[in-house]
């Protein structure tokens, strides 16, 4: 059996723990159904000379329509880019990547955005998006994944974190440009209590994902 | 079973008999394990810069690298993460069965005893793959995927285990760059599912998520 859960920290000013919270990852939304079906579909093998699009599946982009995610993809011109659900964003990139939000909007199959995202920067109602740290630990009957990102408060008061979220891009490009750079949903969680980051504190937020090993 | 948080994997048999009636039928939970890790190799990616791969083990039982990003600077590039819709005749990857009923261990890596493609005794005729529609209810959201095996020979033929291999496969410079074929379920039917020549057996994995 594989496993999920969500672990929440929260840290005041001064770096110093104030809760720690664990709680089972439960929604795994359509759009995670959507690319695997789009990734299995694929059939590989593609002559040497053939480029361009060879598979690919409609997702729900984050506001709400759908595109394409391309998910066997040969780029024909000088150099080549290809990702299918890539999910370590970078520092400041609130887009993709693990985010957080205000919503308590009830979790449904189709949700394709966090209800209300709290955006990335250092202004009100905002949080500091800090890089992404992704981990896998090899112990006995079982590989770790732990992907991890900080969220740092510096807007001068309180703000309170009640829904979570993992988005992913598809992205691919070649000497002719970018041929395809979309980001949509495949995780959708509220937290069993809202958290509270304080002006000047942080919250770490990491989903580990065990896979038994025999 | 896979509970990976709210996803569940099953697998469907049918024999369907020379005058096409459904004559078995057993829907069964699936076991995985390369699933796993090709999952944290996908969400691993950046999304647009860097090279990364995880560890597979491929159908040898050999570490294999299997790459879910890639980026070259110079020359034609691209590939696939976990291709599965093998065409009809292709035994390699896709939906496969197994004559083998060793329990199934969630390092399976892969059939242990495959059957091959083809229409003579002792074999079975792999046809191309049928995939479904995404179907979206209030609480699930669903996809299936299928294969049938057609026993055009003249001797029953006994299937015990079912399996669906992935194969990611880069090109890179107009040359093959990566090309790794791996398991990431493998299923037993303890009492074997005997098809008899003219009959076809149809296996079915659905891939399923629920709140």
């Amino acid at each position: 059996m594989i496993k999920a859960y969500w672990e929440i920290e929260v840290y005041d000013k001064n770096g110093k723990l104030i809760s720690k919270h664990r709680q089972p990852c439960r929604s795994l939304l359509a759009n995670f159904i959507r690319i695997l079906r789009g990734m299995l579909l694929a059939k590989g093998g593609t002559a040497l000379t053939s480029y361009g699009v060879k598979a690919s599946c409609s997702v729900k982009k984050y506001d709400g329509t759908e595109d394409t995610a391309y998910t066997e993809w040969y780029g024909s011109l000088s150099y080549g880019i290809f990702t299918c659900a890539g999910s370590k964003s970078a520092d400041n990139d609130d887009s993709y990547g693990i985010m957080v939000g205000s919503g308590t909007k009830t979790v449904e199959i189709d949700d394709y955005s966090l209800e209300s995202k709290i955006s990335h920067g250092t202004g009100s109602g905002q949080l500091d998006y800090d890089t992404h740290t992704i981990n896998k630990y090899e112990e006995a009957g079982q590989v770790k994944i732990e992907i991890q990102r900080t969220f740092r408060n510096v807007s001068g008061a309180t703000i309170t974190v009640k829904e979570v979220g993992l988005g992913v891009r598809n992205y691919c490009e070649d000497g002719d440009g970018v041929k395809k750079d979309l980001k949509f949903l495949i995780v959708r969680d509220l937290l069993d209590t809202p958290r509270d980051v304080l002006d000047g504190g942080s919250l770490t937020v990491k989903i580990t994902i065990i896979v038994p090993t025999g | 079973m896979i509970a990976m948080v709210n996803l569940k994997v099953y697998l469907e048999i049918k024999v369907i008999d020379k005058k096409g009636k459904v004559r078995f039928y057993r829907r069964k939970n699936s076991a995985v394990y390369n699933l796993g890790k090709i999952l944290y190799g996908i969400l691993l990616a950046i999304g647009g810069g860097t090279n990364t791969n995880v560890k597979v083990k491929d159908y040898s039982g050999a570490e294999a690298t299997v790459y879910t990003e890639r980026k070259i600077i110079a020359g034609h590039a691209g590939g696939t993460v976990m291709a599965g819709n093998a065409s009809e005749g292709d035994d390699t990857y896709g939906i496969m069965v197994g004559s083998d009923n060793t329990p199934v261990s969630d390092d399976d890596y892969c059939l242990k005893s495959k059957i091959a493609h083809g229409d003579g005794d002792n074999l079975l005729h792999y046809s191309s793959h049928t995939f479904e529609d995404v179907e979206v209810g209030t609480s699930y959201a669903r996809f299936r995927m299928s294969r049938s095996f057609t026993n055009n020979g003249s001797v029953n033929v006994t299937v015990y285990e079912f399996g669906l291999g992935v194969w990611n496969y880069w090109k890179h410079h107009d040359a093959v760059y990566n090309d790794v074929k791996f398991l990431v379920c493998r299923d037993v039917e303890s009492g074997g599912v005997t098809v008899n020549p003219s009959e076809t057996l149809v296996v079915l994995y659905t891939f399923e998520v629920t709140l």
